[in-house]
């Protein structure tokens, strides 16, 4: 395939570098792009049978804090097995991403079947006078190496959105869950969609 | 992780004015499209409804307009509601639902309908194309009359918003050049100003 120049470009990223060094990421949203494109790898570092699912906030137009507020909609399609439902919230105050994994034991038996894939869109952040939000894919692994009661061994795959509501430049977004820790080598990545 | 997954900007169209009904973009051997759009406030639209939608034509010099009622199938799993549904279309003669709008006649004027739609054009002549990241959602916090929750949260009953996914096909006797994003919906003439196509493309040869 000839080469080209991009139109899509990486610009920023953190990773965990320990098993208890991040609960959450939290990334700058680069304000020279319309959209960006962003992809996770990772599991939750937790004793825990069953997925479950990041907080995500968003940062109001460099105000210097998470916005808490009910300015989070969002709507999720999410199945295992031959089972499939669609859920959603309304002004809640926060979004949730996908569901990601638990892994009890860290990098020491974390296998590549077990982390969650992520990727998506987090579109219009830098226009004042359109909300923000998140649309995504994922999938989920959960094998017999779980721990917890082990009654949940199905894998999963879960797609959908979230929808920020105000209508601001968004700077910076948080993905996490106080308390817990995400298994090192978890990452989240961001890539611009130059719009010229 | 690569600096570039090797897309190459075409570049946007941003609608400015009240009377658009439709958006043209040419076609490369592979692209993406990134659509925010919304219909026209001053549409009618339905006070039912939160959403209207893009339908699509293929055209190219050598076959005109791709408009045979056997020349396009789509698939789309979709819902607003609490299950999903699955919808297909081999009738149409076009791209029928191939990506979603807000209606800004019901629904606050800064949330819009997404839609990420990833295409190849073969050389054979088979347009695919794969749209699995979709949003309408709305802030609107509405109970329209007769309904019990607002506008917006998906898991009731309808009016609400959507989630979905989808793809299609269309075989042309030629390779097509151009697609064409049509605004539709109940009682919808216009794109909303500030609707916005943009594309990054690929070409294999």
């Amino acid at each position: 395939m000839p080469q080209h120049d991009s139109g899509e470009l990486w610009y920023t990223g953190v990773e965990a570098t320990s098993d208890t060094s991040h609960s959450a990421f939290s990334l700058g949203l680069s304000n020279a792009y319309h959209h960006t494109r962003f992809f996770f790898r990772g599991a939750w570092n937790y004793n825990y049978a069953y997925t479950f699912q990041p907080y995500i906030y968003f940062e109001n137009n460099s105000s210097g804090s998470w916005d808490t507020a009910a300015s989070y909609n969002l709507a999720m399609a999410y199945g295992s097995g031959s089972n499939n439902w669609i859920w959603g919230t309304n002004r809640d105050a926060y979004g949730r991403g996908p569901l990601i994994n638990c892994h009890s034991a860290g990098t020491a038996s974390w296998s590549p079947n077990i982390i969650t894939w992520c990727e998506g869109t987090i579109w219009n952040h830098n226009a004042a006078d359109k909300a923000t939000s998140i649309t995504y894919r994922a999938a989920v692994q959960n094998d017999s190496n779980q721990a917890g009661d082990g009654t949940y061994s199905d894998p999963r795959f879960c797609w959908g959105w979230i929808n920020y509501r105000e209508a601001c430049i968004t700077t910076s977004m948080f993905w996490g869950y106080s308390g817990i820790n995400m298994v090192q080598g978890s990452r989240l990545d961001f890539v611009g969609v130059d719009l010229g | 992780m690569s600096t570039s997954d090797g897309f190459k900007l075409h570049g946007s169209t941003i609608v400015t004015n009240d009377t658009t009904t439709w958006i043209g973009m040419p076609l490369y051997d592979a692209g993406v499209f990134y659509c925010t759009v919304a219909t026209h406030a001053d549409d009618t639209g339905s006070a039912d409804y939160g959403y209207g939608w893009l339908n699509a034509k293929l055209y190219s010099a050598a076959d005109g307009w791709a408009t045979g009622a056997t020349q396009y199938e789509f698939q789309q799993i979709y819902s607003a509601g609490n299950a999903a549904t699955a919808y297909n279309n081999i009738t149409a003669g076009m791209f029928k639902y191939m990506a979603v709008a807000n209606q800004h006649s019901t629904v606050d004027e800064h949330q819009w309908g997404l839609t990420r739609i990833e295409y190849r054009n073969m050389d054979d002549s088979n347009f695919t194309f794969i749209a699995d990241e979709f949003s309408s959602a709305n802030d609107t916090n509405v109970i329209p009359s007769g309904r019990s929750v607002p506008y917006g949260k998906i898991d009731g009953h309808p009016p609400y918003e959507w989630i979905g996914r989808g793809g299609g096909t269309c075989e042309t006797a030629n390779k097509p050049t151009w697609i064409y994003f049509y605004i539709n919906g109940v009682s919808i003439t216009n794109y909303a100003p500030g609707s916005m196509i943009s594309q990054m493309y690929m070409d294999f040869s």
